[in-house]
């Protein structure tokens, strides 16, 4: 897509560094929830929670993500960050400084340091492509020659420059996107927000702006904050996830761990949903057909070279173990593996294999799940990318699933 | 009459029509843009979101927007009076034609702004922009074509109104068809006045129609 155009930071005149704080606080983070609530008043009853006791803290020069179905309140807490929403109560900080208390006039100058990029891009018809990204600019008070300069940069960033004069209809869905992330750049900000920004981009042009979006947050240092309802999105681009469920957080944690290890169902959903390496309902069916005398263990970790040490541990054990299904799936920083293996022996051998690797799995920040029992209906794992309901070995009655890692949790 | 004495009474009318008219747009659509503004902005989620202020204008446009227009300008004959001086003649007209047409064009405005994304009102809040700069250069601006088709219809509208405001004594291409033609069965007149508004009905379309696609580019 784009050149290697680098986007140099001149200092854009009259901006006041102060407000969302350039450098100075580094001390605190860039974005802080702490104990927010949000709801919004209904015509009549007791109104919608959409966020309930919220804390969170997005660190600085970190891409965070946070990833929730539809009405999870994803978009509430992202309009909180930049005050287009107020909390109802709880605080939240921008660069340490506490936004909930100010007036809409005190909140413009710390909106121009945060940049915001839109599902449906957002962009002005009535208005160039130069004239959308010259518009933030025009709002700071930036001066026409230092607008073109700055538009000029922007344009080569995002690899576009031969667009600068058409108008938004005449663009595709990823140019524009990457137009709005042009305009949202533009008065260089510290913090940037992503409101699904690839939710309405085909999955070609999804990576190409997400490329762009870890392209801005390593070579310019902006902070990201991703919303999504996809859980590839989070796998390819984001450091940490916090996992939205009905307004309250789930779970927060590094993408990989929180890939290797959900600690919440909802959290499992998600990671189910995009790993696709993990087989689906057919699949089940026909491995079970092809193996009728395995049992099986779904063998899930971040670190690829478990595989092999579970592997030898059966074969020390005298248990032939073998790989039926699986994959390995790329995160921004390392990889995340997941294969289904398939275990045939005396029970002794097979129950010590299972408790061993259990132990090589959680060593190596892994998870070893065993299936047991025919699994039935009622998945939707291998196609889905939206979070819908789908779990492999329940929901029937006629399969179980034996957690063997030591964590207590029902796989619901 | 013969038509010798006609042409020149056509000719007077024709210019009070486009005086009406021309003041009636001017003064008119100002005013309604603005009430349009004011109604769009103060609806409930909007930028200057005022249960209070919309339900007001609102009422206050939905009492005077039924009034028909014939009756309107014998109603607001004092405030005529007060204005002009006059209540007969074509400028103590134009005051109901502003009035009329404030309220009328206000609507239109506000059913234009409305059909702009939320999103790119959002977008540009989201950016630091202050009300009064989000109407002014996002707001308008994207709904401008639109705008130019709406007032192209209020232009149609307001000649209709001038031509009803004739059966009172205004002047005007309305004027001359009644007095001349229908009061004198001479349908003649009266299809030469047809003719007139047909004409200038056709060029203001014509002009409204282009400048939108300008606007829209399409």
């Amino acid at each position: 897509m784009t050149g290697s155009t680098t986007l140099t930071n001149p200092t854009t005149p009259s901006q006041p560094a102060a407000a969302a704080g350039r450098p100075g606080d580094s001390a605190s983070p860039a974005v802080s929830f702490s104990a927010v609530s949000k709801v919004f008043p209904a015509r009549s009853g007791p109104g919608v929670t959409a966020l309930q006791d919220v804390d969170l803290q997005v660190r600085r020069g970190e891409i965070f993500a946070v990833v929730g179905r539809s009405g999870a309140g994803k978009s509430t807490l992202v309009r909180l960050i930049n005050g287009l929403e107020r909390p109802t109560s709880g605080r939240v900080s921008v660069a340490g400084t506490d936004i909930s208390t100010l007036t809409e006039r005190q909140l413009r100058p710390i909106r121009r340091r945060i940049g915001m990029v839109f599902q449906q891009f957002n962009l002005m018809r009535s208005r160039t492509v130069v004239g959308n990204i010259a518009f933030p600019l025009r709002v700071a008070g930036v001066d026409k020659a230092a607008r073109e300069r700055r538009v000029a940069e922007l344009l080569d960033f995002v690899g576009l420059r031969e667009k600068a004069w058409q108008y938004p209809d005449q663009l595709s869905g990823g140019q524009k996107q990457r137009i709005g992330i042009a305009r949202a750049l533009a008065t260089e900000p510290t913090l940037l927000l992503a409101d699904e920004s690839t939710s309405a981009l085909d999955p070609e042009t999804t990576s190409e702006v997400l490329a762009l979006l870890r392209r801005v947050n390593r070579e310019l240092g902006i902070t990201i904050v991703v919303i999504t309802h996809e859980m590839d999105v989070v796998r390819s681009t984001a450091d940490r996830v916090a996992v939205l469920e009905a307004g309250r957080v789930a779970e927060v944690g590094q993408v990989q761990q929180v890939f290797a290890r959900p600690t919440h169902h909802t959290s499992r959903r998600f990671v189910q949903a995009d790993v696709r390496q993990q087989p689906d309902a057919d699949r089940w069916g026909q491995l079970r057909r092809q193996h009728p005398a395995k049992q099986f263990g779904q063998l899930v970790s971040p670190d690829a070279g478990l595989l092999s040490r579970v592997l030898v541990a059966g074969a020390e054990l005298g248990v032939p173990v073998e790989v039926v299904h699986g994959g390995v799936s790329t995160f921004k920083d390392g990889d995340f593996s997941s294969f289904t293996l398939g275990i045939e022996g005396p029970e002794p051998a097979v129950a010590q294999w299972f408790s061993r690797a259990h132990e090589l799995a959680a060593q190596a920040d892994g998870m070893l799940t065993r299936v047991s029992g025919p699994a039935s209906g009622g998945d939707a794992t291998a196609g889905a990318s939206t979070g819908t309901d789908n779990t492999r070995t329940d929901n029937t009655g006629t399969g179980s699933t034996d957690h063997t890692d030591g964590k207590a949790e029902e796989r619901r | 009459m013969s038509w010798d004495e006609l042409w020149p009474v056509f000719g007077t009318s024709v210019v009070q029509t486009l005086l009406m008219v021309a003041a009636t747009l001017l003064a008119g659509g100002v005013l309604g843009l603005l009430l349009g503004v004011a109604l769009t902005v103060t609806r409930p989620g909007g930028l200057l979101a005022s249960r209070a202020v919309h339900t007001v204008l609102n009422v206050a446009v939905n009492i005077v927007r039924p009034i028909p227009f014939i009756i309107l300008i014998t109603a607001v004959g004092p405030l005529t009076l007060g204005l002009t001086g006059t209540t007969i003649g074509t400028v103590a007209a134009i005051v109901p034609l502003v009035l009329a047409a404030t309220f009328g064009i206000s609507r239109i405005v506000e059913q234009n702004l409305v059909t702009v994304e939320p999103g790119v009102i959002e977008a540009a809040r989201s950016m630091g922009a202050s009300p009064t700069r989000i109407i002014a250069t996002v707001l308008l601006p994207e709904a401008l074509g639109p705008l130019i088709l709406g007032y192209t219809f209020v232009f149609v509208a307001v000649v209709d109104m001038t031509a009803v405001a004739g059966a009172v004594g205004v002047g005007g291409i309305g004027q001359f068809a009644i007095s001349y033609g229908y009061q004198r069965f001479n349908w003649q007149v009266t299809w030469v006045a047809v003719a007139a508004i047909i004409v200038l009905v056709q060029i203001a379309q014509f002009a409204g129609n282009r400048l939108a696609r300008t606007a829209l580019r399409r």
